[in-house]
């Protein structure tokens, strides 16, 4: 059977993704933020942990949320060497903003749910931009606008493994 | 829906409403940020989280380096070649400075045992891992750490020059804050003339800025810029740069001075760190009690500068 990766099908099935897949999703993303990126890819690396944090965010609102956000933001500022809280403020506002939308976003087909994530990653990066500015670093100008778009259209590819491993995890369990 | 679906109705569970959490997490963000900006408060959390995120980002970062260690390896014999002439030029040259050295060293020994063991340097070799994952931030990441006596405050230099100040330290990485950094200052003199000014990082990596000299400072194009070791913290005589341009526009009050860094960005690969902290200097002229100081470690009296704030004289 093909599987339905419109979000409505998902949501009638009411599939819980397991633990497991939350943890090892978000520690990719970790590890693609950690490696050693600079210059150019540095500006125009997609933020892959907030993407994924969005994602639960969106998708398992009682496990995922602005608590788990905050920590993440810290580890980041501690890897990123950062001042501690800088990506611990953002995140916690684009999840906010991703909790406050989450009933409207999951109604829309996934290519139209891009368009509303790119909206909370460029929240995200004006927070961190506006803390940057406050405690003193160079600004990196619009170019930082970019990332956001690529995490974006990474939004469908995403969902769709997601999806995908959350499905398969359910079906390994119950037959 | 997921909530509607699969648990009871959540009705009165749901703890703070999400306006109340956001509030929470962040004004408890912005007040780690104002202790760790402002008072250094929250150096063990970092620590803390630093000592379970390192070994990740090690290891994140070692395909990269393994791929360019193994590029090198089959590298062109030309590049070698070349850098092998380079390096057999300079060590030429280095000769006859460490023999000169030589002869001022005994001098110095002399003068350190009346002054306590102020110029004695210790210096920690060190390799840089990668850049700090932020657009437009000036640190990189080295792989010495706490545990090897790697501080804050320490002053980092390469075989070229100054290249900056640890400004954060892990347990076993810490962050160096190029000095080109925004606001980073070094106390500096101009060798040829001897006049003394501070040079302040620009944000532009190739650019140190000299401000608000008088607009008759004797001062040229190409002129050597060296550390001149006023604050206690940046030893004397390192290299910081050259100037650049001189720009005496009389429309500007202060004339606009650039200094080209004598360490290229891009090209930091081994660095070296010197272990040595403003709270080790200030020598005190009993040379009993600079001696008792030394063995208990006890901070001599006037020493109250915060070792970790960059060097703002």
């Amino acid at each position: 059977m093909p599987l339905d990766f419109n979000p409505v099908a998902r949501q009638v099935s009411g599939r819980a993704a397991s633990f497991k897949l939350i943890a090892l999703s978000l520690f990719a993303a970790f590890v693609w933020n950690s490696l050693p990126w600079h210059g150019a890819g540095l500006v125009y690396r997609p933020d892959a942990l907030l993407l994924v944090l969005l994602f639960w965010c969106l998708h398992e609102p009682e496990r995922i949320g602005m608590g788990i956000a905050f920590l993440l933001g810290l580890i980041m500022d501690v890897g990123g060497s950062a001042f501690m809280g800088e990506h611990a403020l953002s995140y916690v506002v684009a999840v906010y903003a991703a909790q406050a939308l989450r009933v409207r976003v999951l109604k829309f087909r996934l290519h139209e749910q891009a368009a509303h994530v790119l909206a909370f990653l460029f929240i995200e990066r004006m927070v961190a931009g506006l803390v940057g500015l406050v405690v003193g670093e160079s600004f990196a100008g619009p170019r930082t606008l970019v990332a956001p778009v690529v995490a974006a259209i990474l939004w469908m590819p995403l969902c769709w493994l997601l999806f995908h491993r959350i499905v398969r995890g359910e079906r390994r369990t119950f037959s | 829906m997921n909530a509607i679906l699969r648990d009871p109705p959540a009705f009165f569970n749901r703890g703070p409403s999400p306006l109340a959490r956001l509030t929470f997490f962040g004004l408890l963000a912005v007040v780690l940020m104002i202790a760790d900006h402002h008072f250094k408060a929250v150096d063990s959390l970092r620590v803390a989280i630093g000592a379970a995120v390192e070994p990740i980002q090690r290891a994140a970062a070692w395909p990269v380096r393994a791929t360019t260690d193994v590029l090198n390896y089959f590298g062109d014999q030309h590049r070698l070649l070349a850098e092998n002439e380079n390096l057999k030029r300079r060590v030429a040259e280095y000769a006859r400075e460490a023999q000169a050295t030589r002869l001022l060293r005994a001098e110095q020994t002399l003068l350190t045992q009346a002054t306590g063991n102020r110029y004695a340097e210790i210096s920690t070799p060190a390799e840089v891992l990668y850049y700090a994952k932020r657009a437009g931030s000036h640190k990189l990441i080295i792989d010495r750490g706490l545990t090897q006596g790697v501080k804050p405050g320490m002053i980092v230099i390469n075989d070229t020059g100054i290249v900056g100040q640890i400004t954060q330290a892990g347990p076993t990485t810490s962050a160096l804050t190029l000095a080109t950094a925004k606001d980073q200052s070094i106390p500096i003199m101009i060798e040829r003339s001897g006049m003394r000014a501070i040079a302040v990082g620009t944000g532009d990596a190739g650019a140190l800025d000299l401000p608000f000299l008088p607009g008759n400072a004797e001062l040229r194009t190409g002129d050597r810029v060296v550390t001149s070791g006023i604050d206690g913290l940046y030893p004397a005589g390192l290299i910081v740069g050259d100037i650049e341009s001189i720009d005496r526009n009389a429309g500007y009050t202060y004339p606009k001075v650039r200094i080209k860094p004598a360490s290229s960005v891009g090209a930091h690969r081994l660095v070296m760190v010197l272990n040595r902290l403003p709270q080790d200097e200030y020598p005190t002229v009993d040379i009993p009690a600079a001696e008792a100081n030394k063995k208990t470690k006890g901070r001599p009296t006037g020493a109250t500068r915060d070792p970790r704030r960059p060097a703002q004289p």
